[in-house]
């Protein structure tokens, strides 16, 4: 008899397996469909320690690192740190639409989570690892305005964070010269930045049960989010960009926005931001990587700069995305449904993509703009 | 994210291009590189990818081999290029090649970020003379 049921159990699951589309109360997905659901997950995903950063997932150095973040230490006027742009309890980024520091800046604040995730660093990829990219607002004249001398002196004469300094990298201030102490500061800071993950969303429990076919643990999720996920997955192509668990393919793309910066003249994006890469003393491919093999500098010693990289800036990630409003690089879109708004009534004219291109004005309904947002929300 | 080739898609362009399930050779020639192949003219074309799958948004290398139906001379040089011609756009990477002996190349640095449908292209040299092979590559 126990044969018998477990027999008729095995066809069940059979019929079951062969059926095309997964029903989730109202909205079903095709095969096709789900297995791009779930290309989004799983979430958190493994992820590596940093083999250019030889303080990467040290205890020592993320304590260090979190001291220095919320210090305004890096500042050379003092009145300026990391959280003034990245604030922890706003999603580390500052809701503004334009950053400011010591003076107004031309981009939006990145909030900076998942970071491990990233092959680029800032809107434009001006640098390839963590801590370059960490070095960099030290050093603008915009942001916090300071320099190797200055934050090596300072460091060297503050107890609490001298100590910090050799405990993280078991050798004094005093031993390294200006430049190298900058590069550690910043290694310090991006172990610490690399331990901020966003946490496991209603999405995430829903493709997860769309993985294992476990129909019941699917229906929690709301029909307007999953009508929104078919948009986005669908008509929308957005998964074309954002792609993956991370919801970025972390490349580069022209979205149709303005690129004259609110200061004056033309931002570069991508195009600029590979100017500044080849410049970098703080590169993959420069003395202060500590990975011997250096494993991940095949990005950078292939990045191509073409008149397309003119106006790209980097994909975001799409996780956390409610909490970091306002949208674009310059900060543009003060709002969720005005992102779908704008990719809804492209202006294909100012994209000039020389005929080909892969964004094309979507000219979705109020409801399924309202439906593609119920997703995002949920992300 | 997986990179795929079925037996229909690896399609046909304006050359011969097969998907060739055994060591292939001009006369006996060529390596044990047995991925993928195109003809054009005097050459044949043979290329493995390295990883064997391509995934959307990873690098990956490509081994390369080049030899000739007719006799003609073997190439001196190859460039290596993918675009995506639906979305006007190529690869954010311009992959560097390296000659390895005569007829032979490996290519590195190359990184497809999107899914879809993507050209890939060789250009092959021999003195004055250039041979353009391509396929199309579906990733999903």
């Amino acid at each position: 008899m126990r044969l018998a049921v477990n027999g008729l159990l095995t066809s069940l699951l059979c019929v079951s397996a062969a059926i095309p589309t997964f029903a989730a109360d109202n909205v079903t997905f095709s095969d096709d469909e789900r297995t791009s659901i779930i290309s989004h997950g799983p979430w958190p995903p493994k992820v590596s320690l940093d083999p250019s950063n030889r303080v990467s997932g040290n205890k020592s150095a993320i304590a260090f690192g979190r001291e220095l973040f919320r210090s305004r230490f890096l500042s050379a006027s003092r009145q300026h740190s990391c959280i003034t742009c990245h604030k922890p309890n706003a999603a580390y980024a500052d809701g503004l639409a334009l950053s400011s520091g010591v003076t107004k800046v031309d981009r939006n604040t990145i909030s900076l989570a998942n970071l491990r995730l990233n092959r680029w660093y800032g809107w434009d990829g001006g640098s390839d690892n963590l801590w370059a990219q960490s070095i960099r607002p030290i050093l603008d004249a915009r942001e916090l305005n300071a320099t190797p001398a200055l934050i090596a002196k300072r460091l060297r004469n503050d107890p609490p964070f001298s100590r910090g300094y050799q405990s993280s990298f078991k050798t004094s201030p005093n031993a390294h010269d200006d430049e190298q102490v900058l590069v550690n500061v910043g290694k310090a800071l991006a172990a610490y930045q690399e331990t901020v993950v966003t946490p496991r969303t209603i999405f995430d429990d829903f493709r997860d049960a769309l993985a294992r076919k476990e129909t019941k643990q699917a229906k929690p999720y709301p029909e307007t989010a999953k009508r929104g996920l078919k948009i986005f997955i669908g008509k929308g192509k957005c998964g074309l960009c954002h792609q993956g668990p991370n919801f970025t393919n972390g490349e580069f793309d022209n979205a149709g926005v303005r690129y004259f910066k609110p200061s004056g003249g033309i931002d570069k994006g991508r195009f600029g931001g590979i100017q500044k890469l080849k410049k970098s003393p703080y590169t993959l491919l420069g003395r202060f990587n500590d990975d011997p093999k250096n494993s991940l500098g095949v990005a950078t010693r292939h990045v191509a700069r073409s008149h397309q990289s003119w106006g790209q800036f980097r994909v975001p990630s799409l996780r956390n995305v409610l909490r970091t409003a306002p949208y674009m690089h310059d900060g543009s879109l003060a709002i969720l449904k005005d992102v779908v708004q704008h990719y809804s009534t492209l202006n294909e004219e100012r994209l000039h993509l020389d005929g080909g291109g892969l964004l094309r004005r979507l000219d979705l309904t109020d409801i399924e703009i309202d439906e593609l947002v119920a997703f995002l929300e949920t992300l | 994210m997986r990179f795929y080739v079925p037996f229909l898609a690896f399609v046909f362009l304006a050359f011969s291009s097969e998907q060739v399930k055994s060591a292939s050779s001009c006369d006996g020639a060529m390596s044990d590189l047995v991925e993928h192949q195109i003809e054009q003219g005097s050459y044949r074309l043979i290329f493995q990818t390295q990883p064997k799958k391509i995934t959307v948004g990873k690098f990956f290398s490509l081994r390369v081999d080049v030899c000739s139906k007719d006799g003609s001379p073997l190439p001196d040089g190859l460039k290596i290029d993918a675009t995506m011609p639906m979305h006007g756009h190529g690869m954010n990477y311009r992959p560097s090649v390296q000659q390895l002996a005569p007829g032979k190349f490996k290519a590195k640095g190359l990184m497809m970020h999107m899914a879809g449908s993507w050209l890939l292209r060789f250009d092959i040299r021999q003195g004055d003379k250039a041979t353009r092979m391509q396929t199309k590559l579906i990733l999903k």
